[in-house]
């Protein structure tokens, strides 16, 4: 078993302080700017617990970001890009699909005690160094929070996969709720030294504007920490990407997916745009060991 | 005088004033007369009474209270307005004001209403319960929530701190918030409340008796998600009133269920 893949890609890794804070939406918009800067980029997140899944060409079933962030990197969704995928079928039941296919279904509380734990670091490990031999950048994107500490030893989705990638992990926090320093301060000190080693800086999301706040905020939390906040990423109310669904799209007419197509590529653009502004794009490719864009950069749409 | 509880959030919204009113129903149904305080600076919705407005919040928590509500229970607030905030002093609308301005020129006498306010119901109440909001830790470094702030450190009252669950990240940000605190803060904080858990409560014991060793504070109690109760929604759905009832009632008996009781007790004593 290839625990530790040869990496071949540049790796970034983007995690929560919690759900809902905009990690999908960051990771979209990584791999559109790393797309327009002229790397071949992959989405990745190796364990997703969702209801919302992507038909991949080859008829596997991933969750829904994966699906569009290949969209957004303008490649096709393959099996590897969320290896696993946890899906509520029924109250207190899980279907547990690996590599886009059923593998059990179960009961909640025993998945939560089962121990199958070196089986799915495996199929994490296998389908990441898949994607690290395919790709120049693979972007991954972490669920909830990495310190749930009653879970810590379950949750291979962040931490755990971010050790078999060796990835620099970013963690955002929700910058619009009066939550975010206590949010991502309290990840930083509930996370084991070896953990926090990865971390690379910080994002808020959901900034509100107010400059003067943001400085305060990240000047206590570098003093706290040492490290950097890379970004603050505005409400982006109008960029909320379309809910996939891939049983509409199949009754659409050829012209019409084009056309919906070109919108949502747009969209990715907008997005991008707006997330490459907010960010320190030099520092983000330092930690990823890139010295930049190998294209001229965006802003793509223009207003 | 009577006692102040103060409680305080994680973050905005994660869930004080539901607590606050659970609070109000419980300690009135034990025998106690009890007026909740909305400390709170930003509101969303507020409520005409015969006297002015007051935040949607503190209607419902002076309902849960046994209460017809009075200007004193929500003196000072601002209404978000697009770029700018409307600034209610006694439930009339006095300017229309900048976070900046208002922190420079009306902060001052905002603060001296509150406080009018909080005495004059400690004259009258057993208990006042006070909608703190959150996060303490934000709070104090930005200066936001003056009036809890200033209550806190006026009266040193007894703090729960809820902190929301719901999407996760509930241990990261308690002990980040206690890591924002002097020590002379925390040490007013009397426990914590974990709201909107939704799953095994055996699941999720361990981390917690994890977290009082982390913050050396004890977790009184885990509460569900009560999305039915009528807290949750726009005064637009506002809903029977026997609903509404039926609805604190709910929370209170949640919390009795829920929350070590006997220990809020003895911090109020």
């Amino acid at each position: 078993m290839e625990r530790f893949p040869k990496k071949q890609a540049a790796v970034i890794m983007i995690q929560g302080t919690a759900s809902h804070v905009g990690k999908s939406m960051i990771a979209t918009a990584f791999c559109r700017i790393f797309t327009r800067h002229g790397y071949r980029t992959a989405p990745f997140k190796s364990w997703n617990m969702s209801v919302n899944t992507y038909l991949t060409a080859d008829g596997g079933e991933i969750g829904v970001g994966q699906g569009q962030q290949a969209e957004a990197a303008r490649i096709k969704a393959t099996v590897e890009m969320n290896p696993l995928l946890i899906k509520p079928v029924a109250p207190g039941q899980v279907q547990v699909i690996v590599r886009g296919r059923p593998y059990k279904s179960v009961d909640t509380a025993v998945y939560a005690k089962e121990k199958q734990h070196d089986f799915y670091l495996q199929v994490i490990a296998e389908s990441l160094a898949r994607l690290c031999w395919e790709y120049e950048i693979v972007v991954i994107e972490g669920a909830g929070s990495p310190a749930e500490i009653n879970l810590q030893e379950q949750d291979v989705a962040n931490m755990q996969t971010a050790h078999l990638a060796k990835a620099p992990v970013l963690l955002v926090g929700d910058f619009s709720r009066n939550g975010a320093l206590a949010g991502t301060l309290g990840t930083y000190l509930l996370l084991p030294p070896k953990d926090r080693a990865l971390l690379g800086g910080f994002l808020f999301n959901k900034f509100d504007g107010e400059e003067a706040k943001l400085q305060l905020l990240a000047k206590v939390l570098t003093a706290e920490t040492k490290l950097p906040v890379l970004g603050a990423i505005p409400y982006l109310k109008d960029l909320t990407l379309a809910e996939e669904d891939v049983a509409k799209e199949k009754a659409l007419r050829g012209e019409e997916v084009a056309e919906k197509k070109a919108d949502s590529g747009r969209q990715y653009d907008l997005l991008a745009d707006a997330v490459e502004k907010a960010l320190e794009m030099p520092q983000i490719y330092h930690l990823m060991g890139l010295a930049g864009p190998r294209k001229e950069s965006g802003p793509w749409v223009q207003s | 005088m009577g006692a102040v509880l103060m409680v305080e959030g994680t973050s905005q919204g994660a869930g004080t004033s539901l607590v606050c009113a659970a609070l109000c129903r419980y300690f009135r149904q034990a025998g106690y007369s009890v007026a909740p305080f909305g400390a709170k600076m930003l509101v969303k919705n507020m409520w005409a009474q015969d006297f002015g407005f007051l935040g949607w919040e503190q209607f419902l928590q002076a309902e849960a209270a046994c209460l017809n509500p009075t200007v004193n229970l929500h003196p000072v607030f601002l209404l978000q307005k697009n770029h700018s905030y409307d600034l209610y002093w006694q439930g009339k609308i006095v300017a229309q004001v900048t976070w900046h301005e208002f922190q420079h020129a009306f902060a001052p006498k905002t603060l001296a209403l509150a406080r009018e306010a909080l005495e004059a119901l400690r004259r009258s109440y057993d208990l006042v319960i006070v909608d703190g909001g959150g996060n303490p830790g934000e709070n104090k470094l930005l200066q936001q929530e003056i009036i809890t702030l200033d209550i806190k450190e006026k009266l040193k009252a007894p703090t729960l701190l809820v902190a929301d669950i719901e999407w996760g990240g509930m241990f990261a940000s308690v002990m980040g918030t206690f890591a924002l605190l002097a020590e002379a803060e925390k040490a007013h904080i009397g426990g914590i409340i974990v709201n909107r858990f939704r799953g095994r409560q055996e699941n999720l014991l361990p981390g917690l008796e994890m977290l009082e060793e982390l913050v050396q504070k004890p977790v009184l109690g885990v509460l569900g998600y009560y999305h039915q109760v009528p807290l949750a929604t726009a005064p637009a759905q506002l809903a029977a009133h026997k609903e509404r009832e039926a609805a604190y009632q709910l929370l209170s008996s949640a919390l009795q269920e829920q929350v070590d009781l006997s220990f809020v007790m003895q911090l109020l004593t």
